[in-house]
């Protein structure tokens, strides 16, 4: 009995100290330690900063459905003062967003329940998703910013920019993004050469180095049976067949072939093709590289498909020009003659494997080939590839890091992926895109902003509805035959790499807009895009400028305005002395070069156009730098009267 | 061949006396009591200060292990994806063990059914209640049907290679058959040999449920395969 | 001090509440026993030798106090949590981040609840090894089985309630081997379980009313069965 009491009291004192050492853990947490630290931080500087109270802070955003608690000890979010200060402490720099309606890591990522510091940063093991590091937050912008380009978001809108024309969606399904045209492979066999496609196969960007076909890895066997299993489609597509040249190039005597170069090369800077394709690097960036385009192609295929390129490539966004039969020869000839690789190896004579059609197909299905390329029905799937529809919410236990030493999160998993598609498997069929590391996050970047959050859609920005506008009739079939579009933009379809036309005839006088196609010439010499000449038929440009005059106009910029010479020589006067006009704008040969000249301004221009033009730029090119000057009416018929006597 | 009893059971049908208590009595020799009365201690404060004691050791135990190991918390539930192995709490891993020997109908129905019916019964089953050594009598006939059984269990675990079971069965077995070849009646051998039947079988039992399910726990990585607890899978 | 301690023990007010004096005689002792609902269990006097701990190592007695230890720590989760699948889980991460001594309260249900599986299996053990299950305790030995397998089902019903990855794959895991009983009884055996095909929100709610009220209820009337019949018996 007297053993026992003293166990009994023995064991009561024990007891009663666990039950209150508990409690103790938790006086001492980790954020109490950095409230005490910024009280006293605070109480150094010289402005008045409020002290924070100790005790958790949290922001709770109940319609984004979390509860941020980084407050805590990011107590100087919003004090000016704290700018310099040290993390925790430091201010937030300016957003556009309110921290209240968003919260924390709706943008930043990590665990924001959490009180402690390594477990709000999320890179714990339990915690699947961790904070966005700094170069790649703009994903988190893109989770509801789906518009065309977001603000301030150079790295997101890049991103997305690449994946479009990186064709992702030929073999990954993600929202949000179209397919685009690439050449459909029927025909291949008699438009390139074999020693050409095996080295393309190996290598793509070795031939054009802009060109937006990755690398597979091809082996030398692979590449063979896949070269020889193309080269058997030489049928082009809807059994159409290749017309002869009017006179075979090989068989002309030398002077009469120098005579065709020597033209065609005339014809060819004529027609401008450089103002969309490049050569040997420069030019356009609409199209491909021409500068040894003799050494990929047929004399024959080439002569067939600029006489009409739709029936060698439906779809393709080459205008067709209206050559004479012996100006495509010249023409022709001259770009066999002078594109050529000098350097290219012809491939040893190579009998191929019997099987070869088998592996190749295997291979074209392998690779998805179909999945961007059209051959003759056999079609790839656009789901080859992962569902990447909501990769941005992929968890990091469900990744695969293979062998790899790298960073266990999903931004430099993707980032990773992207610059060495196969790193991780050995299986991935993936290929190589020839990414920077800079667009490789720009794409990552892209990637994660589509993520399976439910958002309200009151915090979406959603993109402007798509235009349908398809031009018909006459006037759409020659916009259609001259490929128009992939420059111009019409009622807010097609590219917008020259100006967009949508209210030309609103702005420009019908005589100019005949002229301009007859002899077209580039109003700005500053810049590489031209208009090409398509050597059109004066039927042909009478369709275009009515269709225009009557179409492509806005009713509201219609404008009289009375020229009397007391307001042209006021319109003078603002010109030259009020707002300097000349500094930029050039008139008989003096002025500056930024703007376009306005030599013949009164013969080209609508007056209405010029008037609201210069009451409010921005209104009709928002990335114009033309300076809004605020201009009275007043000032502005006035300037417009002056404009309008240049002719 | 008819074995002789030498005693009588008799049990009182007095429903007054609570307890019930048996005796064995010998007919060679006279009954008799060895013990009048058992030494007596007053419950409080002897027991209740031994309870409380106990208790409050448990909390400071519980409070100690709560102070420095966290439960654990894992991912937020993913129905779309299956962690690798996906493993049951660990009182159940003996059982999904078998779960991978035996068809589900088996190891997920009958064996715990029959695990429960057999623990539920064993009061009910009067033999041997003098708890008499297992070699006591006929020990060929014994030995026969040990090795018989132990024949078809052992054929049964090697037929689905349940080798986590067969080799802690054979041991048991192993353990069994000692007092049969050697005669010692003192120190270990002695002692086995005062084990009866039920003794073998529950801690058979208890042992394979004690090997499957550290076998579950620690050695079973991904698609169930043996892995070792060092390489930190689970 | 003595005075003080004896008025206070003779107050109108101690005798209401205690029906004897201080515990010094033996038969204020005995009167202890006697008088008090929660000591009542226990006779008045034991035998020494069923006091002796290397004889029941305490198992029995550690497992009720773990039961104890679970009701109160459970009362208090139970404060903090909420049986959707949108809540559980981040009540869960409140409780370790923003509720005073919130992970310690957890860490205490858990470790004793698996302390309880552990130890109620260990009991059960002692209770056979020592023989303790021979006439006239046969059926205390059923209802002992009865306790086990509903220590086993509150553990695994609480196993659920976190929402994470682990409370959901072993639940799956395990109402899986349900769907093994053949004639389609297993499937409806887990549906009624489940409340659907999968373990979703209505699995979550069963569980949860399972765990806090409907097993620890029954557990409640098995245990007072159990004490009961071990005192008649001639135990403790």
């Amino acid at each position: 009995m007297g053993n026992l009491s003293k166990y009994f009291a023995v064991v009561s004192v024990a007891l009663l100290i666990i039950l209150a050492v508990s409690p103790m853990k938790d006086f001492f947490r980790e954020w109490k330690g950095y409230q005490y630290a910024y009280n006293r931080l605070v109480a150094t500087l010289p402005q008045r900063v409020k002290t924070a109270e100790i005790g958790i802070k949290q922001i709770w955003v109940q319609k984004l459905d979390r509860v941020d608690r980084c407050e805590t000890c990011h107590l100087g979010l919003k004090e000016e003062a704290l700018k310099n200060a040290k993390q925790p402490f430091r201010t937030h720099p300016l957003i556009h967003h309110d921290i209240e309606e968003f919260g924390c890591t709706m943008c930043h990522g990590g665990q924001g329940v959490a009180t402690e510091y390594k477990e709000s940063i999320g890179n714990v093991k339990f915690w699947a998703q961790p904070m966005l590091p700094g170069n790649f937050i703009e994903a988190s912008c893109g989770k509801c910013h789906k518009e065309q380009s977001v603000p301030k978001a150079p790295v997101l809108n890049e991103g997305r920019k690449l994946i479009e024309e990186s064709n992702c969606v030929g073999c990954h399904k993600i929202e949000g993004y179209q397919k685009l045209w690439v050449p459909p492979l029927d025909g291949i066999g008699s438009k390139v050469n074999r020693t050409w496609l095996v080295q393309w196969l190996k290598n793509p960007k070795q031939y054009f180095s802009g060109t937006r076909m990755p690398n597979f890895l091809l082996n030398d066997e692979d590449a063979d049976n896949l070269a020889d299993f193309l080269m058997t489609f030489n049928t082009p597509p809807n059994n159409s067949q290749l017309k002869l040249l009017p006179s075979s190039l090989k068989s002309l005597p030398d002077a009469r072939k120098a005579k065709l170069i020597d033209k065609g090369s005339t014809l060819f800077g004529e027609a401008r093709c450089i103002s969309c394709h490049l050569i040997n690097g420069k030019g356009g960036y609409v199209a491909t590289d021409l500068g040894k385009i003799g050494s990929k192609v047929s004399e024959q295929w080439l002569y067939n498909y600029i006489k009409e390129p739709k029936v060698l490539m439906p779809n393709v966004q080459m205008p067709r020009y209206r050559f004479t039969e012996n100006d495509l020869t010249s023409v022709v000839a001259y770009m066999e003659s002078e594109f050529v690789d000098f350097d290219v190896q012809q491939l040893p004579p190579h009998t191929p494997d019997p099987a070869s059609y088998e592996k190749g197909l295997a291979l074209f299905k392998k690779y998805n080939c179909g999945g961007c390329h059209a051959l003759q029905g056999i079609s790839g799937s656009s789901e080859l590839g992962p569902d990447l529809t909501y990769v941005g919410s992929k968890k990091t236990y469900e990744i695969d890091f293979g062998n790899t030493k790298i960073e266990q999160t999903l931004p430099s998993y993707l980032r990773t992926k992207l610059l060495d598609p196969r790193v991780f498997s050995l299986v991935a069929k993936m290929p190589k895109f020839g990414f920077s590391d800079e667009q490789a996050i720009a794409v990552t970047v892209a990637l994660m902003s589509n993520t399976g959050e439910r958002i309200p859609e009151e915090y979406m920005v959603r993109p402007e509805p798509a235009s349908h506008f398809v031009p018909q009739g006459q006037f759409g079939q020659l916009v259609k035959d001259l490929a128009c579009q992939s420059c111009h933009v019409m009622d807010g379809t097609g590219r917008l790499v020259a100006t967009d036309l949508s209210m030309e005839a609103s702005q420009a006088q019908p005589q100019w807009i005949k002229a301009y196609f007859k002899v077209p010439y580039s109003l700005r010499p500053i810049l590489t895009e031209r208009m090409p000449n398509f050597f059109l038929s004066d039927a042909e440009i009478n369709v275009l400028a009515d269709y225009m005059e009557k179409v492509f106009v806005v009713d509201s910029l219609d404008r009289t305005i009375k020229s009397e010479p007391a307001m042209v020589s006021e319109g003078k006067r603002l010109y030259y002395e009020r707002y300097g006009c000349q500094s930029c704008h050039m008139i008989g040969g003096k002025g500056g070069y930024v703007g376009p000249p306005l030599d013949k301004a009164g013969s080209r221009l609508k007056p209405g156009w010029i008037f609201h033009w210069l009451k409010n730029p921005e209104a009709y090119k928002p990335q114009s730098i033309e300076p809004d000057n605020k201009l009275t009416d007043h000032e502005a018929d006035a300037l417009t009267a002056f404009l309008m006597t240049l002719k | 061949m008819e074995i002789k009893k030498d005693f009588n059971v008799e049990s009182s049908s007095d429903a007054k006396k609570v307890p019930k208590r048996i005796a064995f009595i010998k007919s060679r020799t006279s009954a008799r009591v060895r013990q009048e009365e058992e030494d007596m201690v007053m419950t409080v404060p002897n027991l209740v200060v031994r309870e409380i004691i106990a208790f409050e050791i448990l909390v400071i135990v519980l409070a100690i292990i709560s102070l420095l190991f966290n439960a654990p918390l894992e991912w937020i539930a993913n129905p779309e994806h299956t962690p690798n192995p996906a493993k049951a709490p660990w009182y159940f891993l003996g059982l999904q063990e078998l779960l991978h020997y035996f068809p589900p109908i088996v190891a997920g129905v009958i064996f715990p059914s029959l695990v429960i019916v057999a623990l539920i019964v064993i009061p009910y089953f009067s033999v041997n209640l003098k708890q008499e050594g297992l070699w006591k009598q006929s020990r060929q006939q014994t030995l026969v049907v040990l090795l018989v059984s132990v024949g078809i269990v052992s054929t049964t675990l090697l037929l689905f290679s349940v080798y986590v079971m067969l080799v802690p069965t054979l041991m048991i077995v192993g353990l069994m058959i000692v007092p049969y070849v050697s005669s010692r009646e003192s120190g270990f051998v002695g002692w086995l040999a005062t084990r009866p039947l039920s003794w073998w079988i529950m801690t058979w039992f208890v042992t394979i449920v004690i090997v499957l399910t550290i076998v579950g726990v620690l050695f079973r990585g991904p698609e169930w395969t043996w892995t070792w607890p060092w390489h930190e899978i689970y | 001090m003595n005075r003080l301690t004896e008025q206070l023990v003779r107050s109108r007010v101690w005798r209401s509440i205690f029906r004897h004096g201080l515990p010094l005689s033996n038969r204020a002792r005995a009167e202890a026993v006697f008088y008090n609902f929660f000591l009542h269990v226990h006779p008045t006097k034991v035998r020494r030798r069923s006091i002796k701990f290397t004889y029941t190592w305490g198992l029995g007695g550690l497992s009720a106090g773990l039961f104890i230890i679970l009701t109160v720590t459970g009362a208090l989760l139970m404060l903090y949590y909420r049986p959707s699948i949108h809540q559980a889980y981040w009540d869960m991460k409140d409780l370790q981040f923003v509720v005073s001594s919130g992970q310690f309260l957890r860490n205490m249900h858990r470790w004793a609840a698996h302390a309880m599986v552990a130890i109620v299996f260990l009991h059960m053990l002692r209770v056979f090894y020592t023989g303790s299950y021979r006439p006239p305790k046969e059926f205390n030995w059923v209802i002992g089985v009865v306790l086990l397998v509903m220590t086993i089902l509150l553990s695994y019903t609480g196993y659920l309630l976190p929402w994470d990855q682990l409370s959901f794959w072993g639940i799956s895991v395990g109402t899986n081997m349900v769907r093994a009983v053949p004639f389609g009884t297993g499937d409806r055996i887990s549906y009624l379980l489940l409340g659907g095909n999968i373990v979703g929100e209505n699995a979550l709610v069963r569980f949860y009313v399972l765990h806090c009220f409907v097993i620890p209820v029954a557990a409640m009337v098995f245990m007072g069965i159990h004490f009961w019949r071990v005192r008649k018996d001639g135990g403790v």
